[in-house]
């Protein structure tokens, strides 16, 4: 009789204190809590409309938009200068105006990498065979004093890319990796808050925090109309600019339309 | 039946306890972080140094007590990737094939008295970014790890073991599935341990491996004994045979083995024994000949255990050990490598740069050198903060200093906060060997107490840079004095100038040393057998007096009692006098009833800060093989003792530190952390915060000015802890709300200007300072992910000045507040960023206002501005310097709204240039444009290129007088009231200018813009510059 009650309550203990977690029940609970793979398979744009404070109180607007997979285009304005980080294929360019030049130009071929690495707005864990990441999970951290799912992401290309999943909300809390600037590795981090559910009905963090401080979203948009010569680098010949945004845009239409065919 | 009842009652209280009562954990410290401050000026020992080969830039260093370092920029930053984990390590090995796959062996074995344990071997998959535990937990010292070139998921660990005691957890271990199981290929008997393996390169299957008896005791030290000697084996590490063709007689110590990568049937071994040298085997093994035995490359045989011979030439080999020896003769013969100029003496790491032989990377008592010429010139790398530190005392300076002693590398002083940060420069050097304890004199700030080992102990001045020796010595006709090889130096907190010191008597001083007064008789147990330290070290004496015992070890006088006086010693004794040192009770008995093991070394005592008859020590059992944590206290005085316990506790105990305002707040300290009780000793949390989680802890103080808890570690220098205070208000009920405020101390108003403190240099060291924010600290039971939080700040006189986002972790969350004005608006033109608009006034002194919103909620809180006391502006000159500053802020917004006024009306202007095609009408308005166009230009610089123009109109010279008066706290000069006047002026013109233009021209072009359809030209409205 005792023996049996303890192997029972033995059972209780255990199934509450190990729930030893998968990789795949993870990202499938994660996922849910962020609205679902069905949404997600469904985004083809997001445009992301806030601002940072570049002094106390000061606040700088800030945009992203992303094309899925194809282009994206970051601006950052201070005192009516705009900063301007944008990526259209395999080309990138950027304005840097703050110190007195306001001319386009390009990007180095890591920042491009770089950047090329944030068109994916699912994210790495959605998807993420179909993407060639691979996931492990690491086990459990306490992530300043919460409970996390530590996952670790490679990528195709052998960059990884850590995921701190809360153990309750199953919300993604931080993302860290490493950075090669030029031949310079550097470990960047961004914190994800504020998670609140857009019109389209995936949870988004309305609140990144970075190195830079904290960039908050006033608005963010889903599959909502962007002009693609915005991330043409100004001054590039129109044929070859008008090229690149119709073949960027094209795969998007036939993506609907598989879509819609089913 | 019972015990199912009893198992039911387990189990709800179990759940009741998780589900309601929120307790006091690392969680609660949240964002109270320590900051380290070095010193890397002077380094710490460096146990391994490993390179990736085929990136010779990514270096691995493994150090005694400070966790594993990584660069990846060839030593121009390192970063500590080991915080989780046990600090101290003896082993590092990086898989070549795939060098992100590192492995770490923790407690290092250059096995000397302080030696620290280790925890288990380690490994990453990601270039040391995580880590996970891969068995061997109870081995406390690792020596080596070798991975297999071909198939990785074999490796080897050679562990020596316990040092303290007998234990089967030793030997040569072999894994062949990556370290989930392990197999012993290689062991004696539990005293006999594996000091070190080598495999040939060539063919993997041949390895040789050292064994090693080895045993310290807490007096004595002893290298050497029968299961000692050197085994090859030619199958991969299955079966051994002892080597001994040409190899000396009689019992071995510790073996030192290397073979040349290049001919590696060549073998080199040092054999400590009664014929200690270097023996050379040209056979791999089968036989063997005495080479060099010159003195260094025999020395401290159990100490320096490192051998390396190049890479591509076996004919050089290198001894790294006091100096650095270097034989071109394949070890027949030997020279000083940097002999005049060299590194740090001791050595115990080498790395060499297979693919440029030149450069090689060497692990010393006082951190790492580089070299490019083959050892012979070095470079020190200064940003490896891992000193190792004994005990830490503070002064009562504004900013504070640390004063404190080092393994190895003398006595220190720096300062708490210096310009730019404290860095490598803040340090200054007291006093040489290895230091102890270091005591600032009460009176005279030129003086210190500062000593080497065995009591070796000095009044130093700091300003004449003398030293006099100032230890007791025997009276005639009296016994030997038996000083410990940390002998205490300890403050009386009751009585300026009273200093008291122990040998096996306590002496106490009230003239600097110059007289003692032998206050005790023997206070320790007098164990003749265990004060034989002439014949301790085994095959190789080693009397350094780190085998001294029987001796005092921890003194404290009670701050509420100065008669009453606390002796603890290296062999168990407690005793207290509560009259001066006349008469003394032994309290051994009573502790140990308690369940502390008797003869355990005490390691300190902490006689109570607010109740006479409370009483906290800690014990230290290592030294007998124990490393259970011992914290114990009595509230009568040593009658009776209760132990404090944690489940959170790892690591023999140190230091036990009462708070000097609240009786509820602990802290102690270990060889593996620093722990933090919030309610007198019941729960404890480890501290995680900005701090290495097992960390040594040696020693604990709190600087009773700024109530800054500052931290002596044995490998990672000192750390602070700025501002205990909230960790004094959080209490159980506290943990409980969802938000909570916790008061802080009023902020001082201070302009933190420019001047003094050129910033550390690329490749070196800096410490961050204390920040001169005031601070805002509140708890939050969890962490906020669904709402947005951010704080609202107001003035004094509660106008609201802006808001901005705010911390959201679990815990105690920290926002800092610069006590300034929202800085002026900006005008959106100009070649180049306006830094005016970067800039604010300082805030009047008084009591604001601070709103916390989470989401809808808002939660209220205040916090006080206060005038720096001790500034050394008069009141009247910090008004006028406010004042000023006040003035240019308002002028730089007004200058902005006018340059915004004129650029708004440029645009509207060009908006008529394109709409409107009759050339007489657009005559005027271009003319117009262009008028104002020149006005711009005289208003802002407008020349576009680089960031260095040069180019100066009227809003660079505004804000740049700006930014000069408010990082000032003083009067300003009569230069800024005259340039404040003259550019005032200058606006005044433009303004008359544009006003004037306007009057000729708006009235004309408005009605040709009306004319043709566009809306009237109008003036920018201050309002709507502002809302934009």
């Amino acid at each position: 009789m005792f023996k049996k009650v303890f192997f029972l309550l033995s059972v209780i203990f255990l199934a509450s204190a190990m729930q030893a977690q998968t990789v795949d029940e993870i990202v499938d609970k994660h996922l849910e809590a962020i609205g679902g793979k069905d949404l997600l398979s469904k985004i083809q744009n997001v445009v992301m409309k806030g601002s940072t404070q570049i002094a106390p109180g000061q606040e700088a607007p800030v945009s992203i938009t992303v094309v899925q997979g194809k282009a994206l285009r970051f601006e950052l304005t201070i005192q009516g200068m705009t900063m301007v980080n944008a990526v259209n294929g395999d080309k990138g360019w950027k304005i840097m105006p703050f110190q007195g030049k306001k001319d386009p130009e390009p990007m180095t071929p890591e920042e491009i990498v770089q950047s090329k690495d944030q068109l994916d707005v699912t994210g790495d864990l959605y998807n993420y065979k179909t993407k060639g990441n691979q996931v492990e999970f690491l086990g459990t951290e306490d992530m300043e004093g919460t409970e996390v799912y530590k996952l670790k992401v490679t990528k195709p290309d052998g960059n990884m890319i850590y995921h701190y999943i809360d153990t309750e909300s199953y919300l993604d809390l931080k993302q860290s990796q490493k950075i090669k600037v030029e031949e310079k590795e550097m470990d960047v981090e961004q914190t994800f808050s504020n998670y609140k559910k857009t019109d389209f009905g995936v949870t988004l963090p309305f609140a990144m925090g970075g190195m830079m401080g904290e960039m908050k979203w006033n608005t963010i948009e889903i599959n909502t109309k962007i002009d693609n010569s915005i991330f043409a680098m100004p001054g590039e010949k129109v044929e070859k600019g008008k090229a690149d945004t119709k073949s960027s845009a094209k795969p998007k239409k036939e993506k609907k339309k598989k879509e819609s065919s089913k | 039946m019972k015990h199912f009842i009893y198992l039911l009652t387990v189990l709800s209280f179990t759940l009741s306890v998780s589900g309601q009562n929120v307790k006091f954990s690392s969680a609660t410290i949240g964002a109270l972080e320590a900051r380290s401050i070095g010193p890397a000026t002077m380094s710490g020992r460096i146990t391994a140094i490993e390179g990736i080969n085929k990136e010779p830039r990514t270096i691995y260093v493994g150090t005694a007590g400070g966790g594993i370092w990584k660069t990846t920029d060839g030593c121009s930053s390192f970063k500590p990737v080991f915080d989780k984990h046990c600090q101290s390590i003896g082993a590092i090995a990086i898989d070549q094939a795939r060098p992100d796959t590192v492995w770490a062996g923790t407690g290092e074995s250059n096995m000397r008295n302080s030696v620290s344990v280790g925890n288990g071997i380690y490994r990453s998959a990601d270039g040391g970014e995580n880590w996970s535990k891969m068995g061997l937990d109870s081995t406390e010292h690792i020596s080596r790890i070798l991975i297999h070139p071909s198939s990785p998921n074999t490796v080897f660990a050679a562990v020596p073991g316990h040092l303290w005691d007998n234990s089967k957890e030793r030997g040569l271990y072999r894994t062949k599935d990556g370290g989930k199981t392990w197999e012993k290929v290689l062991y004696i008997d539990d005293k006999t341990g594996c000091a070190e393996v080598i495999m040939n390169p060539a063919n993997p299957n041949i390895m040789y491996a050292t064994m090693w008896e080895f045993r310290r005791k807490p007096f004595s030290f002893n290298s050497g004994g029968k299961g000692s000697g050197i085994y090859k084996s030619t199958d991969g590490g299955t079966t051994w045979k002892k080597l001994t063709n040409g190899l000396p007689e009689g019992e071995f110590g510790r073996v030192a083995i290397a073979l040349a990568p290049s001919a590696p049937d060549n073998i080199l071994a040092i054999v400590e024994s009664k014929a200690t040298g270097l023996y050379i085997s040209s056979d791999g093994g089968a036989s063997w000949k005495q080479q060099s035995s010159s003195s260094n490359v025999t020395a401290r045989p159990f100490y320096f255990s490192t051998l390396v011979v190049d890479p591509k030439d076996a004919k050089r080999v290198y001894r790294p050990s006091f100096t650095f020896s270097i034989s071109t003769d394949g070890g027949y013969s030997f020279s000083e490598g940097g002999y005049f100029n060299g590194p740090h003496p001791d050595h115990h790491a080498l790395w060499i740069n297979p693919a440029y032989t030149n450069q090689m990377y060497l692990g010393s008592d006082g951190g790492v050198y580089v070299s490019n010429d083959r050892g012979n010139s070095w470079v020190f790398i200064q940003n490896l903060p891992v000193s190792q530190f004994y005990h830490v005392s503070t002064d009562l300076q504004t900013p504070y200093n640390v004063y404190g002693g080092l393994q190895d590398n003398g006595s220190w002083k720096a300062p708490s906060q210096s310009p730019s940060g404290i860095n490598n420069k803040d340090w200054d050097e007291l006093y040489g060997g290895d230091g102890f304890w270091v005591q600032p004199d009460d009176i005279n700030q030129d003086i210190v107490y500062a000593e080497y080992q065995g009591g070796h102990m000095a009044r130093v001045n700091m300003k004449t840079q003398e030293s006099l020796d100032i230890q007791p010595y025997p009276l005639a006709g009296e016994e030997k004095l038996r000083w410990n090889w940390n002998t205490p130096i300890v403050k009386s907190p009751t009585q300026k100038g009273v200093l008291y010191t122990g040998s096996q008597f306590l002496y106490k001083t009230e003239n600097q040393g110059t007289t003692w007064k032998k206050i005790s008789p023997d206070l320790t147990t007098n164990d003749k057998n265990k004060q034989k330290q002439e014949e301790s070290g085994g095959l190789t004496v080693d009397n350094s007096s780190a085998e001294n015992h029987c001796t005092i070890f921890t003194i404290a006088e009670s701050p509420l009692n100065a008669q009453e006086i606390w002796v603890g010693t290296d062999d168990g004794n407690l005793q207290v006098s509560r009259d001066g040192g006349n008469t003394w009770t032994n309290l051994t008995a009573n502790y140990a009833l308690a369940g502390i093991p008797k003869g355990t070394w005490i390691s300190s005592i902490m006689p109570g800060n607010f109740d006479k008859n409370t009483v906290y020590v800690t014990f230290d059992n290592h030294t007998y093989g124990d490393c259970n944590t011992y914290l114990a206290r009595s509230k009568d005085g040593g009658k009776t003792w209760e132990r404090l316990n944690s489940k959170e506790f790892t690591g023999f105990a140190h230091k036990i530190l009462e708070d000097i305002e609240s009786p509820d707040l602990l802290f102690l300290g270990t060889e593996m952390g620093l722990f933090v009780s919030i309610d007198k000793g019941q729960n404890w949390a480890r501290m995680k915060a900005g701090f290495p989680e097992y960390a040594l802890v040696r020693d604990l103080v709190i600087q009773p000015q700024t109530h800054d808890l500052v931290i002596a570690t044995h490998g990672r220098g000192i750390y602070i802890l700025d501002d205990i205070s909230p960790l004094r208000k959080i209490n159980n009920a506290m943990l409980e709300s969802e938000v909570a405020f916790i008061e802080s101390r009023p902020a001082i108003l201070k302009s933190r200007g420019f001047g003094g403190g050129y910033p550390s240099q690329p490749g070196e060291f800096a410490g961050p300072n204390k920040s001169e924010d005031a601070r805002i600290i509140y708890y939050l039971k969890n962490r906020i992910t669904t709402e947005e939080v951010k704080m609202r700040f107001y003035d004094s006189k509660g106008t609201f000045l802006y808001e901005k986002p705010a911390s959201k972790r679990k815990g105690i969350n920290v926002v800092n507040w610069d006590m300034r004005m929202k800085p002026p608006k900006a005008a959106k033109t100009g070649a180049s960023l306006d830094m005016g608009g970067f800039i604010s006034p300082l805030l009047d002194a008084g009591t604001c206002k601070v709103v916390l919103m989470i989401g809808e909620k808002s939660f209220e809180t205040q916090v006080k501005l206060v005038e720096d006391d001790k500034s050394v502006h008069s009141a009247e000159d910090r008004k006028a310097q406010r004042n000023l500053s006040l003035q240019l802020y308002n002028q730089v917004e007004e200058l902005a709204y006018f340059t915004q006024q004129i650029v708004s009306l440029q645009a509207d202007l060009k908006k008529g240039l394109n709409t409107i095609k009759d050339e007489v009408s657009i005559k005027p308005i271009q003319a117009f444009h262009d008028s104002l166009e020149s006005v711009r230009k005289t208003l802002v610089a407008t020349k576009e290129g680089t960031a260095i123009t040069g180019e100066e109109q009227i809003r660079e010279k505004l804000s740049s007088l700006f930014a000069q008066v408010s990082f000032w706290d003083g009067r300003p000069t009569d230069s800024h009231y005259d340039r404040a006047k003259a550019l005032a002026a200058d606006i005044l013109k433009a303004k008359q200018k544009v006003e004037k233009l306007s009057g000729e021209n708006l009235g004309k072009i408005n009605s040709v813009f009306t004319a043709s359809g566009l809306p009237a030209l109008s003036l920018l409205t201050k309002e709507d510059f502002m809302k934009d």
